[in-house]
Parts: C-alpha cells; structure tokens; sequence
C-alpha cells in the first residue's frame, strides 16, 4: 500500500463519486455511453477538419477525392481523463509549524485522487514540476498504472524554484485529450501569467481546478519577532520584524488569493483555498458537490 | 567665534559618531534564520511600510549620532573664548583693579564681608594675571588712592596689601577711583585691563558712568548676591545742644529702615553716666526719630552716645554727639549804668539760679561773651550786625529808645521796613496806665503762658511806651498794649541756621517809674523762660569730623604740645602727628565713627567724634543688568571670570547634551516598538 493511500482515507474516498465536476464535454471517453463524436472502433459520420483536430482521424482517401479534410467519427465510449499537476518546487518542501508539508499535502491528494479515478476506470495522468516538467505519467487506468503514480509521489521531492506559466505551457501538448486539469501549487506566481498559460487549455475545453495549497503561517506570518526569512527557492535572505509587518502581509496575501479567486471566477475556472491544517478531503468535497 | 580644543589629539574620537550608523544598520544583525516559501509578498510589505516608519527610523539614528558626536567632542574639551575675551594669561597686559573698600563694603554676607569675597576674588585675578602683567590696585574710599603710584610686576606685595586690608567706615568716591585708574593706564603697554569690584551700592553709582577710554577693557564685578536689609542710626542730636546744668535736655535721633520690612527697634541713649532706652517702630523703607528726656549734669562737655542691637551691618548702629552744659546762662545787659533797665535785669541773676546778669558797656555789646544780649536805649545803630549776632547763637534784646529810627527796627527784625515810618516816639499813659496783654500763644517764648495757668506774664501796669507801628510779618508780636503798639516782637528765626537765636525788640520799660511789671512774681518767671527758650536748638558744639578725615586740634598757648595726646572712648592712645607748620593742627589718622578725647595731661582739651557716612548705610545695589561695560558678573562665580580670561570650558555642556541625547534615544526607542499596528483582516 503507498504512502499516500492509508486505508482510512481509501474507506472514505469510496463514497465520493467526483465525476460529475470532472467530467468535461466534447472529448468524453470512458465508460459512460455518449452520443458525442469521436474516435472508436464504430463509423459515425464525417466532419470537417477543424484546428486541433488530430490528423490521425483524417479520411485521406477522401481528402484525395475531394480535396477537403474531413474526419472520421466515431461512437465512442465515454472515459475521464483527469490530468494532474503536482508542484514540486522548492516551496512546496516548506510546512510550518511542524506541519506536513504542502508537497505531502498535495500528494496525498493527488494519489487520492489518482485512485478514483482508476476505480471507475477512467484515465489519470501526473506531471510533477517545478520550473520544468520534472516526471510526466501519460493517461492510464490500471492498477499498475496508479502504483507507478504512487510510487512517484513517494519518491518525490521538492526541487527547484517554480515557473507555474512555463510548465503549463510545457504540459500543454503533452495533454493529447482534453479532460479536467486538476492543478495543485502555491501559486506564487502573478496570477495573470498563470491564467494567461491556462488559456490554451480552457480554449480546448479542459475543466480546469486549481487548489491553491498554502500552510497557515503563510497565510498569517506568525508573530515570531525579529527573524531573517531565507527564500526556499532561490536562498535570498530578508530580516523583518514580524510583528511590524504582519498585518499589511496578511492583507497583502488576501489581495494574492483574491486575485486568483476574481480571474478563476471569471474564465470559469473552479478554484479553492487548500489550507494544509485542513483535511484534503474538503477538496473531494468541493469536487463531488 | 573662539574655539580653542583642549585635547586635539583626541579629535579621532569624533569618527566615533560613526558608531551609531552602523549599529543602526546592524540593529537587526544575526537574528534567527527560517526557510519561507517565497519572500515575494514580504518585500512587497517591506518596500510599502518601510516608507511609513521611515521618518522615524531617520530620527533615532540623528538622535543616536549627536550623542556620540556630544559625548566624543566633550572628550577633545572645546573652550569658547566669546567675542572680545580677555587677554590670555601668557599675553603682556596692565591690569588695574579698582577695589571698593567704603562702608558698605563691611557689610556681612554669609561667612565673610563684601569686602573679603572682593578681596579674594582680586587675588585671584592677580595670580593668574601670567608673567607679563603689570598690576595696581586702586581703593575705592573718601580719598581714591592705589597701592603704588602706578602698575607694576610687584604682585605679591598687592596680594600682601590685599590680604591685611579691610573695609573702612568712609563713604567712597567711585567717579575718581575710576578716573584715576584710566589715568594709570594711559601709558601703559599691552592690553589695558581695569576690573571694578564693588558692591556698586545705588546711592553711590547710580550716576557714576562707566565708561573706559578707548581701548580700555572694563569689567564690572559686583560683589553681594542680595540687598541686605540694614537699620541705622543718623542725626543725632541734643536740644538744645548747649543746655544748663539741671536743664532738662532731650536727645533726638533718626532711625533709617532699610529693609522692605517694618521693624521695631531698640535705641539705647547715653549721656555720661545716665542711660535710657526707647523702642521705636520704623516702617519699611523709611524712618522714625527716638526721643528720651535727660536732665543735664554738671556744667562741661557731655559725650552722648546712641545705638541699636547690632545687625548684619554694624557699622552704622552707634552714634555720637557731643553737648556742652554750661553753669548758666549768660545775661549781658549793655546800657549805661544809670539806665534804669540795669537793675531789674542783673537782679535776675540773683533770682534765677542758672541765669548770670552783668552790665556791659554798650559798645561792647557786639563783643561780649553772653547768651543773651539786652541792649538798653538801642538808638538803631548796628542793626545788622545784632540779626548776625542772633544767627550766630546770641539771643538778641534791643529796647529802643526815643528817636530810634522805624527803619533800625525793620533791619534788625529783618522785616520790609515801611520807608516813610515815623521814628520811635516815647510817651506816657494818658490818665490810666496801660497794660499789655498776651499776643501770641504759640512763640515758644510764651508759650507756657499759653492756657493762662501762670497767670498773665505781662502783669502790672505800664505807663510809659515808645509808639510804633507793628512790623509786619514775619516778625511776631508777642505783647501788645491795648491800642495795638506792640510791646515785645519776636524777629523770624533763621530756618537755614541750625544755632541760630532768636531777636526781640523790647518795648517793655523797665524802670520803676515807668512800669509796675518788675515788682510782679510773673515777672521772673517770663525772664526765665525767655532765657530759656532763646537758647539755640540744635547742636552747635564743635568737634564732629567726617569720616576719612583726620581729627585736628590746634593747641593754645596753655596746651603743651609735648603734653598732648589723643585717648579712644575706650582709653587707648591714638597715634597722632604733629603739626609740619608751627602753629599747625596736629592730626590723626583718618578717623572712623567713634569718639576721641584730647588730653592734655589728665585733662580733655577737646572731644572729638565721627558718625558712620550717611550715604553708606543704604546697602541696595544697582541693578547688575544697569551696569554699562563689557561684562557684569557676580564674583561668586569664578566660572565666569575664568571664562572671560581662559575661556568657556564646553565639556561639561557637551557631555550633558549627550546624555540628554541618550535619555531621548531611549525614549525613541520604545516608542517606536510600542506603536499600534493597525490589523488587517484574516485570509480564508
């Protein structure tokens, strides 16, 4: 049994059926029976060619004929894919206050995670970052599968300063099939570069969720006097008196998460504060509400 | 401005203020280090809230930096030097100090006089003068005189002179001391320096400039942190001063209060062996007069003596006069022996035990040596020189005769004569004699006849006169017959004229046939009280000598010089100096209040005596703020004075700034930990 999969939380998680918010239309593949267009072993009809399309789907023989692009769809059976983003940059090592770590935070989540999905038989892919793509998991449902994301979380450890926009862009073609895109981060990137990388993927219909996992002392500054702050990321170094600057830090970090919270909410982006003294299983609630 | 650095070779130290810059900087050096996700949003804060504090960061670290920068300047000792200082010790200068030593200058403040913290401070100045100086002293007294005639390199023996010295009860003459010590100065070399140290008393400087030629420093130095209060006795005085032996006689004097209090003292009065007190009650700022009632002893010279309890200022509680009581008084009638005034007049003598009558001839009436003076049958002739005779002391009794012309009689009673006044006419009473009344209540010659008690002292009857108008005012008709002729006018007494005696012109015949008025009892007693109360007031006995000058005495030919000498009030001999001139006044050191005896032998030749000077007893000073001149300092602070001359040490201003400082720094300090920090709401 992994790490991240106690038997606690698997009797727990079987009661949450996620896949209603994860389900995303348009590319449905798995086991629910759609009517929508795609790719199987039944002949539906033909559709132009559209940008994006994968050409693989393209009739050439009718291309040759007509001169046009046209695909060939099929019945397919309906199957989620849930596309998992861990980051893995150095700030996700830090915990607070003895805390886990939010890395241990967000893998917990993502092997849970993993799991559901696998138990219904649908497909989930991880891609583990900091400022690149550190490991990368393509779509699979087995058992096999999920013990080889597992062991990967286990193994993981938080590695070099994060760059969110670039490793989306990086995933991005990575990500064959549209479906939802669960990331997990601390977001300490301006939110306007990070909603600006998610744009390709809300253009081709990913469902997006972003959990913005932070500890509590991030989000309070503790009250602990006169202290030198070294950055985990890149190892800069800053004294504050803590009590002088603690509540203009406090308001400074509602500003950051509103900011997320107000660009989510307008490109329907669902989006959650993730507190690491809370349970990640508010997370499932939110996803199977 | 002049600074001088005590201590350059520590002016390295001031780099010290760089202390507090880095200590700013490294306030918050090595505190605890911890890992934090991303330091993005704290800069963000730090750059935006930085901004607020920083007035306040800015202003601990220039508090911190003028401490250390105070604290590290008062170790290299600044001395600021003022403007015009003084010339420095090691510089050639002439220095004269002007030094007041009059009375005042006694007066005690706390454990020493005026004198003596001026003395000290004198000394002072004289040994840290520095080799090139040439020095003098210049007393402040009656007569201003310096120690040597002019500066010079003998300091030691004016500190010599200056510790032996000691105030003297003698007024003092400022003006001159000043002139003479810019006179001393006018030749000499270097800097020019004259320090004044008085008690700069207001009675005696308060129109006395000073004013140094130019290129003279002057520096005012009063002595005295206060205005003593002080009580003193003046004026003191007999009435009258040359009395009768038996005579009651009153000893008057003046009780001055210089004290913003009033204040009941206690005179004590002498007068040989007799003694008597007296309280008296002076308000403040003011004066009151003591009064006691001594009979007169035996006939001679009478030393008086006055005094109150000893205060702060002694000097000025005792003083002295003199009274000499004659065996009688002296009753010279000139006229010729058969005038028919003779006889009643020298038959007083026989009937008033004090008063001696005898006839003179009448042309020695202006010479003769008597009290009072009865001229019988004044024909006018000598009018002035009889009023001048009356002003000296000589009661003066001029009975006209027939023919005297009225003009005489307005110049010896010193009255606007009426030019076309008819001469004196005699004549007789008609049918009934006259009498004559009482005219006047308030004269004192008749004043005790004033309520009618003894009767009326121009009893009898008269029947022979001289007719004459009454002379106006201010002559006083003291009788007068019934149809106005006056019969006895009293001539104005000489205000300005302390011994003066009064003149009568009598028109009282005396002779039997004329008049019934000498067979009357009441006759006597108006004579005797005539005499009585035509004796001089005030006193008029030589002897009294200023304070400052030397008591003289010129002996007579029945004084031996070789015999004389001169004994103290309390016996001991007094060094005296024979005449330089035969015939010459031998002569005392200056005197100071007290009395003295002239002996010849084992007899008083002459006493002598000498009052506190008036002006001195006023002890309030000028305002120092009034005081013209380069500097008015108290002596008290010898900071100042060595200021002027070796500068003002900064050090110890320097370092009470720092500590000043430091105090505020702390302040700062806590304040700055102890502002509210406004709270912003929680993330969810």
């Amino acid at each position: 049994m992994s790490k991240y999969l106690r038997p606690d939380d698997l009797r727990r998680l079987a009661r949450y059926d996620i896949a209603a918010q994860l389900v995303v239309e348009g590319y449905l593949s798995g086991h629910r029976r759609s009517r929508q267009r795609g790719s199987s072993i039944e002949f539906h009809d033909y559709r132009a060619y559209s940008p994006g399309d994968d050409p693989a789907l393209v009739d050439w023989r009718l291309f040759a004929r007509t001169d046009r692009p046209y695909l060939r769809t099929f019945e397919l059976e309906t199957t989620l894919e849930c596309h998992v983003l861990v980051d893995s940059s150095a700030s996700m090592g830090f915990g607070g206050g003895g805390q886990e770590t939010k890395l241990e935070y967000a893998s917990f989540f993502a092997a849970c995670l993993a799991w559901l999905v696998v138990r219904d038989h649908d497909r989930v892919s991880m891609h583990l970052f900091d400022e690149k793509i550190r490991r990368h998991f393509a779509p699979g449902s087995t058992r096999q599968h999920l013990h080889e994301l597992t062991s990967a979380l286990e193994a993981n450890a938080p590695g070099k300063p994060t760059n969110l926009p670039e490793a989306l862009r990086r995933v991005h073609p990575m990500l064959t099939r549209r479906g939802a895109l669960v990331v997990l981060s601390d977001f300490y990137a301006p939110a306007e570069q990070v909603f600006a990388a998610l744009n390709p993927f809300l253009h081709r219909g990913f469902r997006i969720h972003l959990f913005h996992v932070l500890s509590p002392d991030e989000l309070e500054l503790p009250d602990a006097g006169l202290v030198r702050f070294e950055d985990m990321e890149d190892a800069s170094r800053v004294t504050v008196h803590t009590a002088a600057l603690r509540d203009d830090y406090r308001e400074s970090m509602r500003q950051h998460v509103q900011s997320y919270r107000r660009l989510a909410a307008s490109r329907r982006v669902d989006y959650a504060l993730a507190r690491t003294d809370g349970s990640f299983f508010t997370l499932f609630d939110r996803l199977s509400a | 401005m002049n600074l001088v650095l005590g201590s350059p070779q520590l002016l390295a130290g001031l780099a010290l203020v760089a202390g507090p810059v880095l200590v700013h900087l490294l306030a918050r050096a090595r505190p605890a280090v911890r890992a934090y996700p991303s330091l993005q949003l704290i800069r963000q804060v730090m750059r935006r809230t930085l901004r607020v504090r920083r007035p306040h960061d800015w202003l601990l670290l220039a508090v911190r930096t003028l401490a250390i920068a105070a604290l590290a300047a008062a170790f290299i000792r600044p001395v600021y030097f003022g403007a015009t200082p003084l010339a420095a010790a090691g510089e050639k200068k002439t220095v004269v100090l002007v030094i007041d030593r009059s009375a005042s200058m006694a007066a005690t403040e706390g454990a020493q006089s005026r004198f003596g913290t001026a003395a000290a401070r004198a000394i002072q100045l004289l040994e840290s003068s520095g080799g090139s100086t040439a020095a003098n002293v210049v007393w402040i007294d009656a007569q201003p005189a310096g120690i040597f005639a002019e500066p010079g390199p003998n300091r030691a023996y004016l500190v010599d002179v200056l510790n032996r010295a000691a105030a003297v009860p003698q007024p003092g003459a400022a003006e001159s001391a000043l002139r003479l010590a810019f006179e001393q100065l006018r030749t000499a070399e270097g800097a020019k320096e004259v320090f004044v140290l008085s008690d700069f008393q207001a009675t005696a400087w308060k129109n006395v400039p000073l004013t140094p030629p130019p290129g003279v420093r002057l520096v005012p130095m009063p002595v005295g942190a206060s205005d003593l209060p002080n009580m003193a006795l003046t004026d003191f005085r007999a009435q009258p001063a040359a009395p009768v032996t038996g005579q009651p006689m009153q000893l008057l004097c003046r009780v001055r209060n210089f004290s913003p209090e009033p204040r009941r003292a206690v005179v004590f009065f002498e007068a040989g062996e007799a003694r008597q007190q007296r309280a008296v009650d002076v308000p403040a700022w003011s004066d009151a007069e003591a009064a006691v009632s001594l009979p007169a002893g035996a006939p001679g010279d009478l030393p008086l003596r006055a005094s109150l309890a000893d205060d702060a200022f002694p000097g000025d509680d005792a003083a002295h006069s003199l009274a000499h009581v004659r065996e009688s008084v002296r009753l010279a009638v000139a006229g010729a022996s058969t005038s028919p005034s003779i006889e009643p007049l020298t038959a007083l003598g026989g009937a008033i035990p004090w008063l001696s009558a005898r006839r003179i001839e009448p042309a020695d009436a202006l010479t003769a040596a008597a009290d009072i003076l009865f001229v019988s049958d004044w024909d006018g002739q000598n009018a002035p020189a009889f009023r001048d005779l009356a002003a000296k002391g000589t009661a003066v009794i001029l009975a006209p005769k027939n023919g005297t012309p009225a003009v005489a009689l307005a110049d010896a009673l010193g009255v606007p004569a009426t030019p076309a006044a008819p001469a004196l006419t005699a004549e007789a009473a008609p049918a009934k004699p006259w009498k004559v009344a009482l005219a006047s209540e308030s004269h004192p010659t008749v004043a005790l006849f004033r309520t009618g008690e003894f009767g009326n002292p121009f009893a009898g009857t008269f029947r022979q006169r001289l007719r004459f108008s009454a002379p106006p005012a201010p002559a006083t008709v003291l009788a007068g017959f019934p149809d106005g002729v006056p019969g006895l006018v009293a001539g104005p007494r000489l205000a300005d004229a302390k011994n003066a005696a009064p003149l009568f012109v009598w028109n009282l015949p005396l002779a039997a046939d004329a008049s019934t008025w000498t067979q009357e009892p009441v006759f006597v007693a108006f004579f005797g009280e005539l005499c009585r109360t035509s004796l001089p007031a005030a006193a008029g006995v030589p002897g009294e000598t200023l304070p400052g000058t030397p008591l003289r005495f010129v002996p007579g030919p029945q004084v031996d010089p070789h015999d004389l000498r001169l004994l103290a009030a309390d016996g001991s001999a007094v060094e005296i100096t024979p005449p330089s001139l035969p015939g010459g006044p031998f002569l005392s050191p200056p005197a100071v209040p007290g009395s003295w005896r002239w002996m010849a032998r084992d007899t008083v030749v002459q006493h002598a005596w000498c009052n506190f000077p008036d002006g001195e007893s006023d002890l309030r000073r000028l305002d120092p703020g009034t005081l013209t001149g380069a500097t008015a300092e108290s002596v008290a602070s010898r900071a100042a004075m060595a200021a002027e001359r070796d500068g003002w040490p900064l050090w110890p201003w320097l370092a009470l700034a720092g500590a000043v400082l430091l105090w505020t720094e702390s302040g700062l300090a806590a304040f700055g930990k102890k502002s509210p920090v406004p709270t912003a709401p929680a993330v969810s």
